[in-house]
């Protein structure tokens, strides 16, 4: 295989990771995020224990390197992937170490929504789940948008991190090709194909925002 | 006649501090009732026992004799559909449309497209927004969000329509046309309309039953016109007495925007200087001719108090020994032009 197709490939798996990453990010971040916001203080489904342990989970999957979470990850990342090595074995760290990250800021967004609107709401008879999906994620789908787009941005850069112990991808590229042959310009390639990227993801994120946010 | 919506021994506390105090208020269908009290008096929390935001510690709340105060659930949910609310600081969804925003109690209750798009349509005319269906709540006037709001609140035909402080936001020409299309609404439907303010106009605008609240005591109740014809609790009387200055203020504008040259004065009066004879004392000393705008005195806190308002024609210097003189009376006096008064 030439280089070139090498660069390809390793662009096209990078790619994949980010995309499928970022999706599950956002289903897991915003499932897990509104369970924290209705049980915490003064809402719906208030219940101290819970959010004690889920903000618990949070707070301590957020602090771990991510280098690190990924090896801790290694058997769960076995039985779910049943490999550890390759592009398939990098998709339960990046979603499992990024999920809590989106999962409070959909928490701290649902909290922005002025006090008023909800009342609003509460006023003309909505239920809980209609509070969620008609009043919640509609009125901070911008604030949403405009995170889960640094997000994706950071999930690329993990995605070369997680490259560096086999995953593939443009971080891989870079560390086998680049680094240890001394490739300089498959380093040069690889870091230039990523910035693009972020270019890319950056301005499709303004791009939506722009198109959703009325305030 | 047993009453529409009858608030009963209602206690309401938070903590150990009371918000409300054995209130007891019976409002007729067709009522516009309005609640008048200063911040803090506990008028907010008593509109909202109305639709259940807040429920009361004791006492009982019935609607058509029945008592809410038990409802939950789904039964709590259908009750607050048929209560329309609208709020001071308008509370429209910022990410969806005027014709979106209306529509939204429907939504939430399920019913069909084309019944929805119907019902809309008529309440944008209702209160004069066509043309705006498609604009975003950020695109609009303070005006017209509380017509979004108005329309969201009526799109289930309430019978009953709370008013949170409505108009508070707005300036007079807005709040006067929103006071004159909730009067028209209630004309048109008899819909019971019970609102909060801490504006004496609005009570005077569109009321007929006024209740003063003061640190959550209910201290007199009434219809309108009895009410601020006799008020007997102080709190009654400073109302009326702001509600007065308001009105002249504003009569006072047009006056004043109509002459040309001449100075102003207002003079206030107290309870102590309010027999002397300030003004033929200025005319004989200074030898000048005195034009009365507007005079007015009023009993508040069992103080004989009053105002004046002045137009002389006379220059700059002699204005300053005349304020001086006046001064010297112990008589507080300012100079007003057409755009301080």
């Amino acid at each position: 295989m030439n280089q070139y197709n090498k660069l390809i490939t390793a662009t096209i798996e990078t790619l994949y990771l980010t995309g499928i990453s970022t999706v599950f990010v956002a289903i897991f971040g915003l499932i897990l995020g509104i369970i924290l916001f209705v049980t915490s203080k003064e809402q719906i489904l208030a219940n101290k224990t819970l959010y004690f342990i889920l903000s618990s989970f949070v707070n301590i999957i957020r602090s771990i390197p991510f280098i690190i979470l990924i090896i801790l990850l290694l058997p769960i990342t076995k039985i779910l992937m049943g490999t550890i090595l390759g592009v398939k074995a990098a998709y339960p760290a990046l979603v499992i170490g990024i999920s809590p990250f989106y999962a409070r800021i959909v928490e701290t967004s649902f909290k922005e929504v002025k006090k008023g609107i909800i009342e609003a709401g509460k006023s003309f008879g909505v239920t809980n789940l209609q509070m969620i999906f008609k009043i919640l994620i509609p009125e901070s789908l911008p604030n949403l948008v405009s995170n889960l787009t640094t997000l994706a941005i950071s999930i690329l850069g993990y995605t070369a991190m997680a490259g560096v112990i086999g995953a593939g991808g443009l971080g891989n590229l870079a560390y086998i090709e680049g680094f240890q042959r001394n490739n300089q310009i498959m380093i040069v390639l690889s870091t230039l194909i990523i910035l693009i990227l972020v270019f890319i993801i950056q301005h499709t994120g303004d791009y939506i925002y722009k198109k959703i946010d009325k305030k | 006649m047993s009453s529409f919506i009858q608030i009963k021994d209602v206690y309401k506390s938070y903590t150990t501090n009371p918000i409300l105090n054995s209130v007891n208020v019976d409002i007729q269908k067709g009522d516009i009732y309005g609640f008048i009290g200063y911040s803090g008096a506990g008028k907010s929390t008593l509109l909202r026992l109305i639709n259940l935001l807040e429920r009361p510690s004791s006492g009982q709340i019935f609607i058509d004799n029945i008592d809410i105060t038990t409802y939950k659930g789904h039964l709590l949910r259908n009750l607050r559909s048929k209560i329309g609310m609208i709020f001071q600081e308008f509370n429209l969804l910022t990410s969806a449309t005027v014709k979106d925003n209306i529509a939204l109690p429907l939504k939430i209750l399920g019913k069909k497209k084309e019944e929805i798009n119907k019902t809309v349509e008529e309440l944008i005319a209702l209160v004069h927004l066509e043309g705006k269906e498609h604009c975003y709540p950020s695109q609009l006037s303070g005006g017209q969000k509380q017509r979004v709001g108005i329309a969201r609140a009526l799109v289930n035909n309430p019978n009953i329509l709370l008013c949170d402080e409505a108009t508070s936001a707005l300036d007079p020409a807005n709040t006067k046309s929103i006071l004159k299309l909730l009067k028209n609404i209630q004309a048109k439907t008899n819909i019971t309309i019970i609102l909060i303010t801490h504006e004496m106009d609005v009570i005077a605008e569109i009321c007929n039953k006024v209740a003063v609240i003061d640190n959550g005591y209910i201290v007199e109740s009434g219809l309108v016109s009895e009410v601020f014809q006799n008020p007997k609790h102080s709190i009654t009387k400073e109302f009326v007495v702001k509600g007065y200055e308001n009105k002249t203020k504003d009569d006072l504008d047009l006056i004043i925007d109509n002459i040309a040259g001449g100075k102003f004065l207002k003079l206030h009066f107290d309870g102590v200087n309010v027999k002397n004879s300030i003004l033929s004392d200025v005319i004989l000393k200074f030898q000048i001719k005195v034009n009365i705008l507007e005079a007015s005195t009023y009993n508040a806190h069992e103080n004989t108090a009053g105002y004046m308002i002045l137009h002389i024609n006379v220059e700059d210097n002699q204005l300053n020994d005349i304020v001086n003189f006046i001064k010297s009376q112990n008589i507080v006096v300012e100079v007003i032009n057409n755009e301080s008064i």
